[in-house]
């Protein structure tokens, strides 16, 4: 419930009165049931694996030793990833719990990583938070009624303050600063383009494409600092991502690559810090990539059955999606059924996997 | 296709997923591919055989690794006379299943001797995946001997690669799996042999120069399984007229487990047995050793630490083996 959807007793209550939400719908049990297997999937399958190749490049940094540039990114993407996985697979599971009770729970992920400009992932990005921010916050202290200026210090203000909200650290306030800043150069970019006479609303693919790319590399180096365990932690990733720590190279091409040592090449492996094979790591993290740029989310996925309560914000998203993915869409059949049922199996198996003992001996 | 049929259905299916993989595993059940089990089975068969042959009244030692790598039953019975098996396999196995098996070791007017791993105070009994393994390829009948629950576990602790690894050996078995150790290294008081200081590599004493502080010594909780486990074996062995005697198992010195946290850990672990009326010998410290003394792991001394700490046992073992002798 901390994770959230964060949820305003209005959206409840009304619910909470209608006697009808007491008795048993099979609608309501079968879409909560579907929503509720595919958080717990994401969350056990998807983020718990990933964190993999997130941990020890992170725990790596706070110790001091610097990632090369392979190891940056495959950290900070991994983590990424985790992060998205983790926090939305535990907002379907409460929206999947609440919809079998009958309760319909706000949206609170919608495809972040999709997003073409910073102004955009904070409307798909933790949205009942984003809405909380906005409503308690950013229009109190004025929004942008008072001007430029002031509508940039609020905007300042409010994501420091969301920062916080997250935990009491430096990194944190770094990381809500820096969605800030993100979040007025956006602005002042819009305001730019307004007065020399762009029409905003009519963008090309390129316009988007570069928007999107742009706004996925700010929000992956955000979240180094959300996850980093202290500031020096974080430039360290940094700045191996910029390519100051070096780039470390697979063994096989030591020989071929001996004459780079001066520009700082090491073949030292690919992956030095977080010692797994690099195929693992080049499957997994475009896998998760590609299902988080490209397919629909749950809410798009089972927009014919109004899993959320604001669905229409989920709703515009589907305008991006193909004919196949609309004709996909859920409905209750054997397929979905045996899927789902699967994915369930799956789930509960890994969470039964027997712990790895710290008592392994290895052939010495 | 109606929502009510959908739940069904999911239903169902769940039940046929299940039954199917439970069913994979039952037919995986005995197809052994790790030399870690295959090792442990022969260390079981082995201390065994020594058990049934041994008439009069035993010590016998009952814990993981750090008792088969560091106690010398071999040099007990030499300087005292006192019949000695040392019963010590694996602390991966957890307690629930170490304890289990020494069952069969023991008879009235034996004396066990505990010097188990710390891990194991602490243990959830939740089985890892060193006794997955070893129970599903070497002692299915395990799985009928405990609890449904228990069972359950077992059985679905086993990972998909290991399950594929299984599907993979059926139809082309190894020609030989590789131990990590050499069960004919074992003497016949059920003492290893092979960890020799002399015989110490490069990977044994890089593994042994990167070990650091054992974190977990910290931790202790009054109410974990691994304790419970411990009371109920004390308390079987009591009916049973076996004597039980606890000490420390060796591990490497480190400087931090003389901070408060490590000593509370220590001290809790010596007023559990001390509730119980058992007797614990030494203090932890005592069977803490340079790392120059172990040989490839935190828990495994090597022959001139296993000197070492037989002696320092049997000075404090010596009014204990007087009783095994009278009741000869």
């Amino acid at each position: 419930m901390i994770a959230g959807p964060i949820v305003h007793h209005k959206e409840v209550m009304p619910q909470f009165e209608d006697k009808s939400t007491y008795r048993f719908n099979p609608e309501n049990m079968a879409v909560g049931i579907t929503i509720f297997s595919l958080g717990l999937f994401k969350k056990v399958i998807f983020a718990d694996n990933i964190a993999a190749y997130a941990t020890p490049v992170f725990t790596a940094a706070s110790k001091g030793i610097e990632p090369t540039l392979v190891e940056a990114w495959v950290g900070a993407l991994a983590y990424t990833l985790q992060l998205y996985f983790d926090f939305s697979g535990y907002s379907d599971m409460a929206i999947g719990i609440a919809r079998m009770f009958g309760i319909k729970l706000p949206i609170n992920f919608n495809s972040p990583y999709k997003a073409i400009s910073i102004s955009d992932f904070w409307r798909r990005w933790h949205i009942t938070l984003s809405n909380f921010l906005r409503d308690y916050l950013y229009i109190p202290l004025g929004g942008s009624r008072k001007g430029e200026i002031r509508r940039n210090l609020n905007l300042l203000i409010t994501m420091l303050l969301g920062g916080l909200w997250h935990g009491a650290g430096w990194t944190f306030v770094f990381w809500g600063g820096l969605h800030g800043t993100y979040l007025i150069i956006n602005h002042q970019w819009r305001s730019l383009r307004k007065r020399l006479g762009h029409d905003l609303k009519n963008t090309n693919w390129f316009d988007r494409g570069c928007g999107w790319l742009l706004t996925f590399i700010a929000v992956v180096i955000g979240w180094v600092f959300f996850r980093a365990e202290n500031m020096g932690a974080a430039f360290v990733i940094v700045k191996g991502m910029i390519g100051f720590n070096g780039i470390s190279v697979g063994e096989a091409l030591s020989g071929k690559l001996g004459f780079l040592q001066n520009l700082n090449i090491q073949p030292n492996g690919w992956l030095p810090i977080i010692a797994t094979k690099p195929t693992d790591v080049i499957l997994f993290i475009p896998f998760l990539l590609i299902i988080a740029w490209f397919t629909p989310n749950t809410q798009e996925w089972m927009e014919r059955h109004n899993p959320v309560l604001n669905h229409n914000v989920a709703n515009k998203s589907l305008t991006d999606n193909t004919y196949f993915w609309k004709t996909i869409r859920w409905e209750p059949s054997n397929v979905y059924a045996l899927i789902v049922s699967a994915l369930i199996l799956i789930v509960l198996k890994m969470i039964l996997d027997a712990p790895e003992s710290e008592f392994l001996y290895f052939n010495f | 296709m109606t929502y009510l049929k959908y739940c069904q259905t999911i239903i169902l299916s769940l039940s046929f997923w299940c039954i199917v993989f439970i069913s994979i595993v039952f037919l995986q059940i005995g197809i052994a591919t790790s030399g870690q089990s295959l090792w442990i089975h022969e260390l079981y068969t082995i201390k065994s055989s020594i058990a049934k042959t041994i008439e009069t009244p035993k010590l016998v030692i009952v814990s993981g690794s750090n008792a088969l790598f560091g106690i010398s039953c071999k040099m007990i019975h030499e300087e005292t006379q006192v019949s000695c098996l040392n019963g010590a396999t694996h602390a991966g196995l957890g307690v629930k299943y170490i304890l289990n098996r020494a069952h069969s070791f023991v008879k009235p007017g034996d004396t066990v001797l505990l010097p188990l791993e710390y891990a194991h105070y602490t243990s959830n009994n939740i089985p890892g995946s060193v006794l997955v393994n070893y129970v599903l390829e070497q002692d299915p009948k395990y799985l009928i001997s405990m609890d449904i629950f228990h069972s359950i576990r077992i059985m679905t602790g086993i990972s998909f690669n290991k399950i594929a690894e299984k599907i993979s050996y059926r139809f082309k078995p190894p020609k030989a799996i590789k131990t990590p150790y050499q069960s004919k290294n074992i003497n016949k008081f059920g003492d290893e042999t092979g960890n020799l200081k002399s015989e110490r590599n490069d990977k044994h004493l890089n593994n042994l120069t990167q070990l650091k502080p054992d974190r977990n010594l910290a931790n202790y909780n009054n109410n974990s399984n691994g304790l419970q486990t411990i009371k109920d074996f004390i308390s079987w062995c009591n009916s049973n007229n076996i004597k039980v005697i606890a000490t420390w198992p060796n591990t490497i010195w480190f400087d931090v487990y003389q901070e408060q946290k490590q000593q509370h850990f220590f001290q809790s672990i010596k007023y559990f047995y001390e509730e119980l009326s058992i007797p614990v010998l030494g203090e932890a410290e005592d069977f803490m050793y340079d790392k120059s003394m172990f040989y490839d792991t935190r828990y495994h001394l090597n022959d001139v630490g296993v000197r070492q700490r037989t002696q320092q046992l049997l000075d404090l073992l010596n009014p204990y083996l007087k009783d095994i002798n009278n009741y000869k």
